[in-house]
């Protein structure tokens, strides 16, 4: 079991921290294109995110054109969003992963207009948040290092989740583990998580 | 109003992670309308998915792909369309319609919000009158309720406007509209077909089949 969630781990992620581009690095890099538009730190976020988002939207089954499209519109939306990057919510990458995850949930979408979920929750969170895990959560620091500290079977199956198909329960397919056992576990890791961020603060 | 019911965090994990169903993203959009916990969960989940992203390694562009980004930075945006949900839905309701409300049984009304979401869950609001057994479930898929209106109770406990009812795998309860108000819900369920087989085997007794 373990050889193959890692033969996975191995062929979906890199568990390399990424180069020497630090999170607040990039979340200064987004506030210059926000207060100047600044075209040469909007370049610096390009060659930091766009490869990355192109291999997030290949690996969820776009063609390689989708995913080079998908990829431009999110970066067009980085250029024109700036203004509503906040760093105390959320890092960049955070922040940068929430607009092409809802690009390429438009996309599949048929072509007709719906609601913007993911602004009618933006919206709703401008209330008063009574849990204060909001602030740590969004610490990426923080949150990385619980991560790193989960043990790597809980930590692989977390990330797993963001590349697999809910409905078809493609992890615990691809796994050859119980569905049960596969939601139970993701339990446990994001429990980890939240017990983590916690003792932060 | 704080909810008493709530999704599962595998579930909320797999909204910010965009792998759940849009028929399941509405009923949960609806819930976290008015949860500020599940709001919490879902950006914790974000978290992880902004580490995914930074840790996957880049995909070379096409030729001229910055170049071509550059070229589009000064074009106007497009001017978001602004969308009403139906009077008297909630705002994740924008841009759907309310299909035809049919009525199988007296004190049940079921419609279809339309478009459909997908071929894979569909998306329903359900009216059920006070002391009216809801449908019972126990089907597999996974099934989404949030309450609008109204209130019922299953053995879980009572379900009130903002609550989520989660159900899936081998749940099989059965929950009743409380007397007062009709019951009002959206509730998203994996799989059509199976859908229609829960509508018949509601109907069947009642009608004596």
């Amino acid at each position: 079991m373990h050889e193959t969630i890692h033969y996975r781990l191995a062929t979906v992620l890199v568990s390399q921290p990424g180069d020497a581009v630090t999170p607040a690095h990039l979340a200064r890099q987004i506030a210059l294109v926000a207060s100047r538009r600044d075209r040469a730190a909007f370049a610096a976020l390009f060659a930091h995110f766009a490869p990355r988002v192109k291999s997030y939207m290949l690996r969820l089954g776009a063609s390689a054109p989708q995913a080079e499209d998908l990829t431009q519109e999110t970066m067009l939306a980085v250029w024109r969003k700036a203004e509503r990057f906040d760093p105390a919510l959320a890092g960049a990458a955070t922040w940068v992963f929430t607009i092409a995850r809802n690009l390429r949930i438009d996309a599949l979408r048929r072509e007709r207009p719906t609601a913007d979920l993911a602004e009618i929750a933006e919206a709703a969170s401008d209330a008063p948040e009574a849990d204060g895990l909001i602030e740590t959560a969004q610490s990426e620091g923080g949150l990385r290092a619980a991560l790193a500290a989960l043990p790597d079977e809980l930590a692989t199956l977390l990330r797993l989740s963001f590349f697999e198909d809910h409905a078809h329960g493609d992890i615990s397919a691809r796994l050859g583990m119980p569905l049960g056992t596969v939601k139970s576990k993701l339990r446990r890791a994001l429990l980890r998580l939240r017990v983590a961020l916690e003792d932060q603060r | 109003m704080t909810a008493r019911h709530h999704p599962s965090d595998e579930t909320l994990l797999f909204h910010a992670s965009g792998n759940l169903d849009e028929a399941h993203r509405v009923v949960i959009a609806t819930h976290l309308a008015g949860c500020p916990a599940c709001r919490a969960a879902v950006r914790l989940a974000e978290c992880v998915g902004g580490d995914v992203l930074d840790r996957l390694e880049g995909t070379e562009l096409a030729a001229g792909a910055l170049a071509a980004c550059l070229a589009r930075l000064d074009a106007p945006a497009p001017v978001p369309v602004h969308l009403a949900p139906p009077p008297g839905m909630p705002a994740s309701l924008a841009g759907y319609r309310i299909g035809p409300m049919r009525r199988p049984v007296r004190g049940l009304g079921i419609a279809t919000i339309l478009p459909p979401a997908s071929r894979r869950a569909g998306l329903y609001l359900l009216e059920v009158a006070p002391g009216m057994s809801m449908p019972a479930h126990g089907h597999g898929g996974l099934e989404l309720t949030a309450i609008l209106r109204g209130a019922f109770e299953d053995a879980e406990g009572v379900y009130r406007p903002g609550d989520l009812a989660e159900t899936g795998e081998a749940d099989d309860h059965t929950p009743v509209a409380l007397a007062g108000e009709t019951c009002v819900c959206l509730f998203s369920v994996s799989g059509k077909l199976r859908f229609q087989s829960w509508l018949a085997r509601l109907v069947q007794p009642l009608f004596g089949i």
